[in-house]
């Protein structure tokens, strides 16, 4: 029985240990310049582990048992090991991230934070020889800040009609359009539908009025209409966005605006796959765009995988199509990796309309 | 009894080992106590009973079997599935801060993350279109599906000027949830098909490099990762605490005894680290496992996956002996992990060609964007690795190698996501095209310089009414040497003008908006030719190169040897200095670099290839072999005093 008693402490001794046996960032062989981490204090995967577990647990406890802003700050500004105040700003900060208002002493908090240099290093995930920085403490909070800004911004706009529509016309990329378009969602429907006629009247959609207008279809349902318009008429990116909010809203007029999506190539293939949501059967709307630079390898794809009569159609289109076309073709048949579409794209690799090269690279397929 | 002892103690180890893979949080602190309590009576009481050794064994395997299912099933309780979201909704999530990106069935470039299926059509289809992507299955994943690779370049296996084609390896999708890497390596074939024809780099690379790309090899694990793109387990491992992603989006290995459901806990750690099941440094050293769950456990033995198998296959197909680079890609953190062996010619050039690829990269995207995206090089110390592909690359086949980790550099953070967990991974879809065509450039910019240093094709000196006087040309004469063939329909006449036009073998010149300039991050390299002729006693005469330029602007109908920025041509006065003259010839020595700056093979003469580790052929100013080049002065121009120079004129009718 001591036997058992020995056993069992020494195994309760390795299972609780924070250092374990097999801890890959311990007895490392491999050595190298980190990348540029220079100053930091290393701290081992299980080391890291820890501090994380037990940051968590302090000021998720803190939060949770109603401590105001001010004093978890202080609680954790408090703490005198670097190292763990560092994990715990690093919960402090995915607490934030989740919230949606700061607060201004948490605001006064971040813009500290922002200024401050990392302090531990850990292992990288790939060679763990190397060290990268733990928490990018400073980074994060610069990007809560300008969260903050950009929702202050918003709220100031909802409240000046004109400032925002002006707004809206600037750069996308910009800070002050991101806000705008948060804005957006803080004003009256009628606001909102002014908006959107202004940008509809436009005879082009810039990208800026694009983004507009599917932000406008996002907030209220009664603008899911201006999504065809999109689609028709809006970049390519926000198009593609335009369609994807088509999808996964089911609006009713998928098939349409899957009909518009199909006249613009360059959105790409997502258009073919609306399409086949909205109903529409592969056979179809692919066999016409086989020809098509851009969408008719996605073509050949659908068909491959949904198509009903794949060879029949194959067998019969084939030899009057465009030379696009018919690589696509032999694409598909690929693609379906049936016997028979096998034995049909044998027959085919001998089509002397294929030069050396198709036929070479037809052959690999067989 | 001390048998008995033996066997207790190492069901015992294995049940702690279990138990401390199963380990997640508080409550299974409290179940590894129980289990360890457990199955110690049970085995104390096994050791008691067993008289024979082998049904000790066997019951003893059997048990630790049991425990083990016993403890994933626990671990399986532990274990919880979080969602990655843009905003913060309550419950189990990681929110971004950005949308979690979807793969989207398109095979043509979007802003975004194309399916697996659809990126493999469109490799499909540019092989079946383009004539210059060639493809081949190079292996089969786990679950049957073929690896393929695609070979980009014309078919014949030498340069334009009949050297040895040089090839290259690059690899991606080797972990599953890095999914910026299978669209770099598409973007990779994309922009061959798209820029054939330029008559500047693409063409060149077609000419002249063997480009391999294996554009996914751990397909199963993509698919996997994939199918979920937005949902992970949260399970444990040895070295990392509770809440850390693994199966489902964040799956790294492949699928090893795992299936593709979520819901099948027990398996969701399992699978081999691709990258850490190559030799030379196969399990050596603490950075791999022996531990199936473990995120880097290295497999059974070396190159027991039929995914890294496929690799070396593809090393075939790549014309293995031709071999000058490899580069496997993965993310993130933004730098360049390169393998350092024992060949310190083969360091010392692969840390030429990796400043190529930071300062190239770094300036590339300052123009474009307006931010610089720095790729420093990590190597690591001569004779240690972990059993990475690049380390097999670098040794067998004592070639550059690296392993290439695309950005972010510190997570999501760089482009204002919020810093949560793993999202470094996850690459927002609007940074993805702007990655894709930067980074296909690059690669194309180390192919060219890779591929070879540049040489002295041919020189033709015209007079100033256009008759050329000398031209010479170096033509292959088999046996990797080359001769110089000459003609020489007149000397060189004491101040009379001349243009020489001096053709080198690859474009020397980076392509600005339709200029010859200065490629991104390589300031340091000199916009001309240096042209110095030099008399036999050792007086030199510069030449005025203030009015060269390198030819094949578009639209400027200038003759150019065979890619745009191949030829410089200038003018120059004949020397009149007696000195000069009175030794009746003139050695031309010519100094360039090509726009990585990398400098002339001195002597044409003999071909230049790779070779252990380094050039060969491939002489200085002094006709040294080496890896750094020098001065072309390979060719002499004979040069008349003007009495000579008088009967000259006269036997052209000029009086």
């Amino acid at each position: 029985m001591n036997k058992f008693v020995a056993l069992a402490l020494f195994a309760l001794l390795i299972s609780i240990s924070p250092a374990r046996a097999f801890d890959l960032s311990d007895g490392r062989s491999v050595a190298g310049p980190s990348i540029p981490t220079s100053g930091l204090i290393q701290v081992s995967g299980a080391e890291h582990a820890r501090l994380r577990h037990e940051a968590a647990q302090q000021v998720r406890s803190l939060a949770a048992r109603g401590s105001d802003a001010g004093a978890l700050i202080d609680a954790i500004d408090a703490e005198l090991d670097p190292i763990a105040r560092e994990a715990q700003w690093s919960e402090w900060l995915d607490l934030l991230a989740a919230s949606s208002e700061l607060q201004a002493i948490e605001v006064a908090a971040l813009a500290e934070l922002e200024k401050t240099l990392p302090v531990a290093g850990i292992p990288h995930h790939e060679f763990p020889a190397r060290s990268v920085t733990a928490y990018a403490l400073a980074e994060r909070a610069s990007v809560l800040l300008a969260r903050h800004a950009r929702k202050a911004r918003a709220r100031d706009l909802a409240a000046t009609p004109d400032e925002l529509s002006t707004v809206l016309d600037s750069d996308p990329a910009s800070s002050a359009f991101a806000a705008g378009l948060e804005a957006m969602e803080r004003i009256a429907p009628e606001s909102l539908a002014r908006l959107v006629e202004t940008r509809m009247a436009r005879k082009t959609f810039s990208r800026a009025a694009s983004t507009v207008l599917l932000k406008a279809a996002e907030i209220n349902p009664d603008h899911r209409g201006l999504l065809i318009d999109i689609v028709d008429r809006g970049n390519v990116a926000t198009a593609r966005q335009a369609l994807l909010m088509a999808a996964t809203r089911d609006v009713p007029e998928l098939r349409e605006i899957a009909a518009v999506a199909l006249g613009r190539s360059e959105i790409g293939g997502l258009a073919l796959t609306i399409a086949r949501q909205s109903r529409l059967h592969p056979d179809d709307f692919c066999w016409t765009l086989l020809g098509d630079p851009a969408l008719g390898a996605d073509a050949a794809r659908m068909l491959a995988d949904d198509s009903s009569r794949l060879l029949a159609e194959v067998s019969l289109r084939i030899h009057g199509a465009p030379e696009l076309a018919r690589l696509r073709m032999l694409l598909a048949l690929r693609l379906r990796g049936s016997e028979a579409s096998h034995g049909l794209l044998s027959t085919l690799a001998e089509s002397p309309w294929l030069t050396e090269q198709q036929r070479r690279e037809v052959g690999s397929w067989l | 009894m001390a048998v008995t002892r033996v066997s207790c103690r190492h069901a015992f180890s294995a049940s702690i080992f279990f138990a401390e893979k199963a380990s997640a949080g508080v409550a299974t602190i409290v179940m590894k106590i129980v289990m360890t309590i457990v199955m110690t009576i049970v085995m104390t009481i096994v050791g008691n009973i067993a008289t024979a050794s082998v049904i000790k064994s066997v019951i003893t395997f059997f048990t630790a079997i049991a425990l083990n299912f016993l403890l994933a099933m626990s671990a399986a309780h532990a274990q919880q599935e979080y969602r990655y979201t843009e905003t913060a909704g309550g419950g189990n999530e990681f929110v971004l801060g950005y949308p979690p990106p979807v793969p989207v069935d398109s095979a043509v470039p979007i802003d975004g993350f194309r399916s697996y299926n659809a990126l493999h059509a469109r490799h499909q289809d540019l092989m079946l279109q383009s004539e210059r992507v060639g493809g081949t299955v190079v292996g089969r994943t786990l679950q049957g599906r073929d690896i393929w690779a695609y070979a980009l370049g014309d078919e014949d296996a030498e340069t334009v000027n009949a050297g040895p084609e040089s090839s290259l390896l690059v690899n991606g999708g080797l972990h599953a949830r890095e999914w910026g890497t299978p669209e770099l390596t598409t973007a990779l074939i994309e922009t061959v098909v798209e820029r054939a024809g330029d008559a500047h780099l693409y063409d060149y690379l077609a000419d002249n490099v063997h480009f391999v790309v294996v554009p996914v090899s751990n397909i199963d694990g993509f698919l996997q990762t994939q199918r979920y793109p937005t949902r992970v387990l949260v399970g444990s491992d040895p070295r990392v605490p509770n809440a850390w992603p693994r199966d489902g989006r964040m799956r790294r290995k492949n699928m090893r005894d795992a299936d593709t459901a979520l819901s099948t806990r027990g398996d969701h750690l399992f699978g081999v680290d691709l990258n850490r099941n190559s030799e030379p440094f196969w399990a050596i050293g603490g950075a791999s496992s022996s531990n199936r769950n473990d995120l880097v456990y290295h497999g059974s033995f070396s190159f027991s996956e039929p995914e890294t198998r496929a690799l070396m296959a593809a090393a075939e197909f790549a014309r293995e002996d031709r071999l000058r680079w490899y580069e496997d890609v993965h993310s993130f953190t933004q730098v360049l992990f390169s393998v350092s062996t024992f060949n310190a010619r083969r360091n010392a050039i692969q840390s030429d060609l990796l400043s190529t690829f930071d300062r190239f990269h770094n300036s590339l995207s300052l123009q474009r964007h307006g931010v610089g995206r720095r790729y420093p090089e990590d190597p690591n110390r001569v004779g240690s690795g972990i059993g990475v592909t690049a380390e097999y690359f670098g040794y067998q086949y004592q070639i550059p190698a690296w392993t290439l980790e695309i950005e972010p550099r510190r997570g999501a953070v760089d482009y204002g996501g919020l810093g949560t967990e793993h999202d470094g991974f996850i690459l927002p879809e609007s940074e993805v095209a702007r990655l894709r065509e930067d980074m296909a450039l690059t690669h194309a910019v180390l192919a060219y310089r890779q591929a070879g240093p540049p040489s002295v094709v041919a020189v033709e000196v015209k007079s100033a009414s256009g008759r050329v006087v000398r031209s010479v040309r170096w033509v292959h004469a088999g046996n990797d040497r080359r001769v110089l063939e000459s003609v020489e329909r007149e000397p060189l006449l004491p101040g009379f003008e001349y243009t020489m036009s001096v053709a080198f073998d690859k474009p020397m010149r980076w392509d600005d908006a339709g200029e010859p300039g200065i490629a991104p991050g390589h300031d340091e390299v000199p916009f001309a030719t240096g042209i110095v002729f030099r008399a036999g006693n050792g007086q030199a005469t510069d030449i005025d190169l203030s009015a060269g330029r390198w030819m094949g602007r578009p639209g400027a109908n200038e003759v150019f040897e065979r890619y745009r920025y191949d030829t410089f041509r200038t003018t120059f006065v004949a020397p009149v200095d007696p000195g000069v003259l009175e030794t009746g010839s003139l050695v031309v020595e010519i100094d360039a670099r090509d726009f990585t700056g990398q400098r002339l093979d001195a002597d044409p003469e003999t071909v230049v290839d790779w070779s252990n580790g380094g050039w060969r052929g491939y002489e200085n100013t002094n006709g040294l072999g080496g890896d750094s080049g020098g001065i072309d002065s390979t060719l002499a121009l004979r040069i008349v005093e003007p009495w000579e120079a008088r009967l000259w004129l006269l036997r052209r009718g000029n009086r």
